[in-house]
C-alpha cells in the first residue's frame, strides 16, 4: 500500500469519527452511566493496543531490516478496533440501553468471518511470493468478524439466561 | 459484595431487572452489576433505583453490621 492511499484511508477514517462523535440526531444511542464507564475503559484499552504495536512495527522495522508490509498498519488498527467492540460486547455496552444483543448480527458476522476465511486460506496455499505481513489486513479482518460474531452471539445466549423475566 | 436488599426489594414490588431498569432508565444489565455487586452505582442512580422501590438510600445501599 503507497503512503498516498495510507493518507486518504487516514482522511476518511477522521471523517467517519468526526461524524460519529458529533452526531446528536435521533440516531444517537443513549448508554447508561455503567456504559459510559466500560466504552471509555475500552478505548483506552483499544488505545495502548495500537500504539504498543505500532511501536513494535516501528522498532522491527528500523532494527532488524525486516522489511514490514504496510498492510500491517491497517491490520493493527483492525486489531485495536476488535479490542475495543469485543470489551465492549462482553460488558453490554456495545448497544445502548434497551437494546437486546440481535443474535443475527453475530450469525451474519461468523459467516462472512468464516467465508473470508475460505478466500484468506486459499490466497495462502496459491500464492508463492508472500512477504511478512502481505495478507494481515484481510487475516485481521476474518479475526475481527469472528471473534465479535462469537461475542455478540455468547452475550444475547448469556443475557437470556441471566434475564428473570 | 452481592446486593441481595436490592434483589429482595425488586421481588417484593414484583418487578422483574428489566421492569427497575426502565422505570431507571439503565440498561438490564446495570440493574443486574449492581444486584451482583460488580458495579458500585453513582448517588444519583443509587436514589433512582430507591425511589423506584419506595426504599431509602439505608435500606438498600448501606451495609449491615
Amino acid at each position: 500500500m503507497e503512503l498516498g492511499d495510507l493518507f486518504f484511508y487516514g482522511v476518511l477514517v477522521a471523517i467517519f469519527v468526526v461524524i460519529l462523535f458529533t452526531n446528536k440526531g435521533k440516531t444517537k444511542v443513549k448508554y447508561d452511566e455503567r456504559q459510559e464507564m466500560i466504552r471509555n475503559r475500552s478505548y483506552k484499552y483499544g488505545w495502548y493496543t495500537v500504539n504498543l504495536f505500532l511501536l513494535a512495527y516501528v522498532f522491527v522495522n528500523n532494527n532488524f531490516n525486516a522489511k514490514l508490509d504496510t498492510n500491517i498498519i491497517l491490520a493493527i488498527v483492525i486489531f485495536g478496533a476488535l479490542v475495543v467492540t469485543f470489551y465492549q460486547i462482553l460488558k453490554s455496552a456495545y448497544f445502548g440501553i434497551g437494546k437486546k444483543y440481535p443474535a443475527i448480527f453475530g450469525w451474519l458476522m461468523l459467516i462472512v468471518g468464516l467465508m473470508n476465511a475460505v478466500v484468506v486460506i486459499q490466497q495462502f496455499r496459491l500464492s508463492h511470493d508472500l512477504e511478512i505481513g502481505n495478507m494481515a489486513c484481510s487475516t485481521m479482518l476474518v479475526v475481527f468478524l469472528v471473534v465479535d460474531g462469537l461475542a455478540i452471539i455468547y452475550r444475547q445466549y448469556h443475557d437470556r439466561r441471566e434475564s428473570d423475566k | 459484595m452481592k446486593n441481595l436488599k436490592l434483589k429482595a426489594a425488586r421481588a417484593g414490588k414484583d418487578l422483574s431487572q428489566e421492569d427497575l431498569a426502565q422505570l431507571v432508565g439503565v440498561s438490564r444489565q446495570t440493574i443486574s452489576a449492581i444486584e451482583k455487586g460488580n458495579y458500585n452505582p453513582s448517588v444519583n442512580l443509587c436514589i433512582g433505583i430507591c425511589q423506584a422501590l419506595d426504599k431509602t438510600l439505608d435500606d438498600l445501599f448501606w451495609p449491615d453490621n
